[in-house]
């Protein structure tokens, strides 16, 4: 349009000059011919190539990446242009994702930093990516392909203090529930059938007139088994900046768990349930297990409530469960979670249920909805009470030290016999 | 318009950038300037035209590949050619100018984004080239007076010639385009 203007311009003011005898409009006309003179010399030839990538295909939340466009194969390109998108949950820089750059010789560079504001995995929807000649006279556009942008879940700080049996152990610092052939002593019991000689004691044996021998703990590491509650999405989520949702709660604290005892030796597994696919981590340890299971949290979207008949339920999704301690992260709103965790503590599983409804869920500016939200919290507050009737721990999510105080008492309690319905 | 359009329409607006509303103020005040002074030469128009003008400027501004810019250019050219007779008379370069910074600032405002800040090489490159424009411009304008000065009488002959001149000056650049892109 630019050159369409300064052309018709130049030549209509040209002609109406000679023809009225006014040579003042040749004056008003010398901007236009020289804009159209420049513009026809410097028009381009073949279309110019666009290369472009992102930087870091996978970051941690908070953290950016950037789109680089570089344009070449032209040297008539004069400046360029690239617009990104809106995605949610990411944020552009320059503001708007709009950017420009010169020329030069012949190469222009742009670049788009892209921050991610929150997990998951999505996609950086084409770039639109313009390029002109001089005075804007010629215009070439394309469209970039979509960029898959992956953001793992930043961790939330975490710190476990208790352990169930601190030790040296052979694979992990956790000693295994399980009594069994050690190094580690766990205490004096009477003499069973298929004792080995070694392990009787006889100093204590003679003293109480029985055989006694030292019972040892497995060397065998911990378990820890990660069940995600995905079937629904509480809470407003505004990011790593702001107000997280249950299952921003559920996922960032699903990875602190995760990073803490994988990176030590232990076996971390993940079941992520009430979603439309499985997601499941096998048991597994070190940084390429956190890095798996990280990966996987990435991936969780919320179930739709109102596709029910899709999704799979808790109890009939595959995956590792039921590990020495199985930590469920929910909102405990879905009667799934409430279900598993009832029938894993009734099958004699150290189970430990991590609350995760943020505690803005109930505010609304709509009177009846925080009204309903009361009366369902009054609701889950009796069917809380029920599973920790059960004996199943439900604690509240608040960092490091949340899993302290259950992990001693599951300590003390893993010393004596219990029952399990089988 | 329903309240989502309003709210999108009011989102957009507070997408634009800084620069952008600059260089919208800064292409209407061109329009505006390049009548003012076509009225300063004597030329001065009803406050109707003048208003018009700068409506259709800020059209231009807000929708810069339009016609809009196109209109506003010619009714400040008929502006001038109604009301001067003067040929030699100094305000033509300062109507020119504003028309050629008024171009300039339309065709920047429609290659790039209402979002984008342009770039400040980018507009030290487009500031460089202008001044060669507005120098181009002001060599005209000595050219014309002195040819005016020689009050030299009219001839169809030349007319004719000075057609075929700028035929012929339109072809070469043509060619030289097309040489160009062939080359490249």
């Amino acid at each position: 349009m630019a050159h369409l203007r300064a052309s018709v311009g130049a030549v209509i003011l040209v002609a109406a000059a000679l023809i009225w005898r006014r040579p003042d409009l040749l004056v008003i006309a010398t901007p236009m011919v020289a804009v159209t003179a420049w513009s026809v010399i410097t028009r381009p030839g073949p279309a110019p190539t666009l290369d472009d990538h992102l930087a870091h295909p996978t970051i941690r939340e908070g953290d950016a990446t950037t789109w680089h466009g570089v344009i070449s194969g032209e040297p008539m390109v004069d400046l360029a242009v690239a617009a990104v998108s809106p995605v949610p949950w990411v944020e552009a820089r320059p503001a708007g994702g709009a950017v420009t750059a010169a020329a030069l010789d012949g190469t222009v560079r742009l670049a788009v930093d892209l921050r991610s504001t929150r997990w998951g995995t999505r996609s950086i929807e084409p770039v639109e990516v313009h390029a002109a000649t001089s005075w804007g006279a010629f215009r070439w556009r394309t469209r970039t392909s979509r960029h898959a942008l992956t953001t793992l879940p930043l961790p939330s700080v975490f710190d476990v203090n208790a352990s169930a049996r601190p030790s040296d152990g052979l694979v992990g610092i956790h000693r295994s529930a399980r009594a069994g052939e050690g190094n580690e002593f766990a205490g004096i019991r009477p003499f069973h059938a298929g004792d080995r000689i070694r392990r009787i004691n006889w100093v204590r044996s003679a003293r109480s007139g029985e055989l006694r021998v030292n019972a040892t703990r497995a060397d065998l590491d911990t378990h820890i088994a990660l069940v995600v509650d995905a079937s629904d999405d509480f809470g407003v989520s505004e990011g790593i900046d702001g107000l997280a949702s249950s299952l921003d709660g559920s996922v960032r604290a699903a990875g602190a768990i995760a990073e803490h005892y994988a990176p030590r030796g232990e076996r971390v597994s993940l079941r992520v349930f009430g979603t439309a696919t499985a997601h499941t981590v096998a048991p597994g340890s070190g940084r390429a297990q956190l890095r798996r299971v990280l990966d996987t949290l990435a991936r969780v979207r919320p179930g739709d409530p109102g596709r029910t008949g899709y999704r799979t339920p808790a109890s009939r999704q595959p995956g590792a469960i039921g590990g020495q301690i199985t930590v469920m992260l929910s909102p405990l709103v879905s009667p799934d979670a409430l279900d598993l965790a009832v029938s894993l503590g009734r099958q004699g599983k150290t189970v430990i249920v991590v609350d995760t409804l943020p505690a803005h869920v109930s505010q609304d500016d709509d009177e009846y909805t925080a009204l309903a939200w009361r009366i369902r919290l009054l609701e889950r507050r009796r069917e809380v009470r029920l599973v920790l009737a059960a004996g199943i721990p439900v604690v509240e999510w608040r960092g490091p030290g949340s899993l302290d105080h259950v992990i001693r008492d599951i300590a003390r309690r893993s010393t004596g016999p219990r029952m399990a319905q089988r | 318009m329903s309240a989502g359009e309003l709210q999108q329409g009011i989102d957009r607006l507070a997408m634009v950038s800084s620069q952008r509303w600059l260089f919208g103020t800064l292409a209407v005040v061109a329009a505006g300037g390049a009548s003012a002074a076509a009225s300063a030469a004597g030329a001065s128009a009803s406050q109707f035209v003048v208003l018009l003008i700068l409506g259709l400027a800020s059209a231009a501004a807000f929708h810069p590949d339009s016609h809009a810019a196109l209109l506003v250019e010619a009714m400040v050219v008929w502006q001038w050619l109604a009301g001067t007779d003067d040929a030699t008379d100094p305000w033509v370069i300062a109507v020119a100018s504003s028309l050629f910074v008024f171009h300039t600032v339309i065709a920047l405002m429609a290659v790039t984004p209402s979002s984008a800040v342009v770039d400040r090489v980018l507009l030290l490159r487009w500031l460089r080239r202008g001044g060669y424009v507005l120098v181009a411009t002001c060599s005209m304008w000595l050219i014309v007076v002195v040819m005016v000065g020689r009050q030299a009488p009219g001839s169809a002959l030349l007319t004719f010639l000075a057609f075929v001149t700028l035929a012929a000056f339109t072809v070469a650049i043509r060619a030289v385009g097309v040489t160009a892109r062939s080359s490249g």
